[in-house]
């Protein structure tokens, strides 16, 4: 027992998440691990948020519910086809991989800018978990254009939900996705039950009148005052990319390079039917009874209370915890790559304080959809990229890894198709006078694929000229 | 299957039966929002037991 670790710092510096070398065979875990933790990670307190925002741009009842199926359907296949294939072939992080293609100078920019942006996810999801536990206790949180949290009993109902999390993501993916095993089956109960209960007070009271007073109560088809109409399509657009730095962006190969197979990808379907389905219909149901009693603007928080009374406001909590778990989990695996001698552990103990301090602040808070817009277009292409190296290089006998194979600290094909397609989907965001940054993230991805491939082949083809390289059959990719 | 199970169980059936019987004018909404809180306290206090182990940890 001489040996074996004593100390709390011990025991985190003893927890492996290979943050710079492949997943080993006997670290990889099984379907369950992911249905878990997807199903908590997409369950989040937002879902009170998005459902209304539907409701109030007057989606159509048969756009909600089909704009939703095709939605989700897409997103899963863009896990199950493009970001859990590419985790299990190279079982590295997204951070490392790219590292090896585009050079640690490029890779770098992209960590601190991974870094960042989960930070205030994660802080977003902090306040959302703090309005709920303040609406229990009588302690009222900042209105979103404050500045400053609005009193000391605030900051430490944050400062304690931000340790729970911290002290979660710190013990690394084990930890992160046992934590939400434990509620992965009782919150999508709680969305169910407050949507259906709360039917009777709309004046559903069959499974036939739902589709009519669905249509002249909840999705209407008509806009609140001062909103613009959204269609099938934005429905459609909204539920497959509004995640899509994780799946197209290729974030989440930071989660399934721990997959046995590729088709593990399919355990987001878990989350996205779940939690953006089911839970985005139960809250405009929701919305849709606050609005009749005569609450304009409901907050997550209120909304739960009114659906579920104390158990929702659990649920809120909860939902918070779980989206932010993984969300710290990953900013700390970008920040580690850029400190690669520093333990795992402790940056991710600094990623949740910093979280923690940010969600302090309302201002961030509620630019938050931005911020995950400005999120996805940056991150779409470099998912291309990835793609393109691991998948189609082979094919074509160009060199993957380019970056590593010849020790350059920015690969130049790379940082041109990233600036290639964050001009082209940001001209075609503003041409489209697109809602939101997220809704060109098919075109980012696309265009930086391409134009990835066509400067890469021009690259390897003159430097193939100019110096002798390795064949391409010898460099393979992990 | 062990005890725990069993009443994390019968936690998460009184998190979603009692909703239904809402929308049946079966129960108030009070009686509703009693009983669901109830479920997510025995699922609480019980699922931690058994959610995280394996078969031969059981």
């Amino acid at each position: 027992m001489a040996n074996s670790p004593t100390s709390l710092t011990e025991k985190l510096a003893e927890i492996d998440e290979y943050e710079r070398e492949p997943v080993p065979r006997k670290a990889v875990k099984g379907f369950k691990s992911f249905v878990g933790m997807v199903a908590g990670e997409h369950i989040a307190g937002t879902e009170f948020i998005i459902g209304p925002l539907f409701v109030l741009h007057g989606v159509g009842i048969y756009d909600i519910f089909l704009g939703l199926l095709f939605g989700n359907l897409l997103a899963t296949l863009s896990w199950t086809l493009i970001c859990a294939p590419a985790a299990v072939k190279t079982r590295l992080t997204i951070f490392y991989q790219l590292e090896k293609i585009s050079g640690l100078g490029l890779v770098t920019i992209y960590n601190v800018v991974n870094g960042i942006l989960f930070c205030v996810t994660a802080s977003a999801m902090i306040g959302v978990s703090a309005s709920a536990v303040g609406l229990l206790v009588n302690v009222p949180g900042p209105g979103l254009t404050d500045l400053y949290p609005t009193s000391f009993l605030w900051i430490l109902i944050i400062v304690a939900i931000g340790m729970v999390i911290t002290i979660v993501a710190t013990f690394g993916f084990d930890r992160v996705s046992k934590f939400a095993n434990i509620f992965a089956p009782w919150m999508p109960l709680i969305f169910l039950a407050s949507g259906i209960a709360m039917l009777p007070s709309l004046g559903v009271d069959s499974v036939e009148s739902f589709w009519e007073i669905g249509k002249s109560k909840i999705w209407t088809g008509v806009p609140a005052e001062g909103q613009t109409k959204y269609s099938f399509w934005h429905v459609l657009i909204f539920a497959w990319l509004c995640n899509s730095s994780m799946h197209l962006g290729l974030a989440d190969m930071s989660i399934y390079r721990y997959a046995k197979k590729s088709y593990y990808g399919l355990a987001s379907a878990f989350g996205m039917f779940i939690g953006h389905f089911m839970a985005w219909i139960a809250s405009g149901i929701l919305c849709a009874v606050a609005f009749q009693a005569g609450n304009t603007n409901p907050s997550p928080g209120e909304i739960a209370f009114m659906g579920a009374g104390l158990a929702g406001a659990i649920c809120v909590v909860v939902a918070g915890w779980t989206t932010a778990n993984p969300t710290i989990y990953r900013a700390g695996l970008a920040v580690q790559a850029l400190l690669p001698k520093f333990p795992r552990w402790k940056i991710t103990m600094i990623v949740g304080i910093t979280a923690t301090i940010l969600a302090c602040s309302p201002a961030i808070i509620s630019k938050l959809d931005q911020f995950l817009g400005l999120y996805a277009l940056l991150a779409s292409p470099v998912g291309a990229v990835v793609i393109i190296d691991i998948f189609v290089f082979p094919k074509l006998g160009l060199h993957c890894n380019f970056a590593s194979l010849r020790k350059i600290n920015i690969n130049i094909s790379v940082l041109l198709a990233w600036i290639v397609a964050l001009a082209g989907s940001y001209s075609i965001y503003v041409y489209t006078e697109a809602d939101f940054y997220f809704f060109v993230a098919v075109p980012g991805w696309i265009i930086g694929g391409l134009s990835y491939l066509f400067f890469a082949y021009l690259q390897q083809k003159y430097l193939t000229k100019k110096e002798t390289i390795a064949p391409a059959s010898s460099v393979k990719s992990i | 299957m062990n005890v725990p199970k069993i009443l994390s169980y019968i936690g998460l059936a009184l998190t979603i039966i009692p909703s239904f019987l809402v929308f049946a004018q079966l129960l108030d909404l009070e009686w509703y929002k009693n009983l669901i809180l109830s479920g997510t306290l025995i699922w609480f206090c019980t699922a931690p037991f058994w959610i995280n182990k394996t078969e031969k940890e059981r």
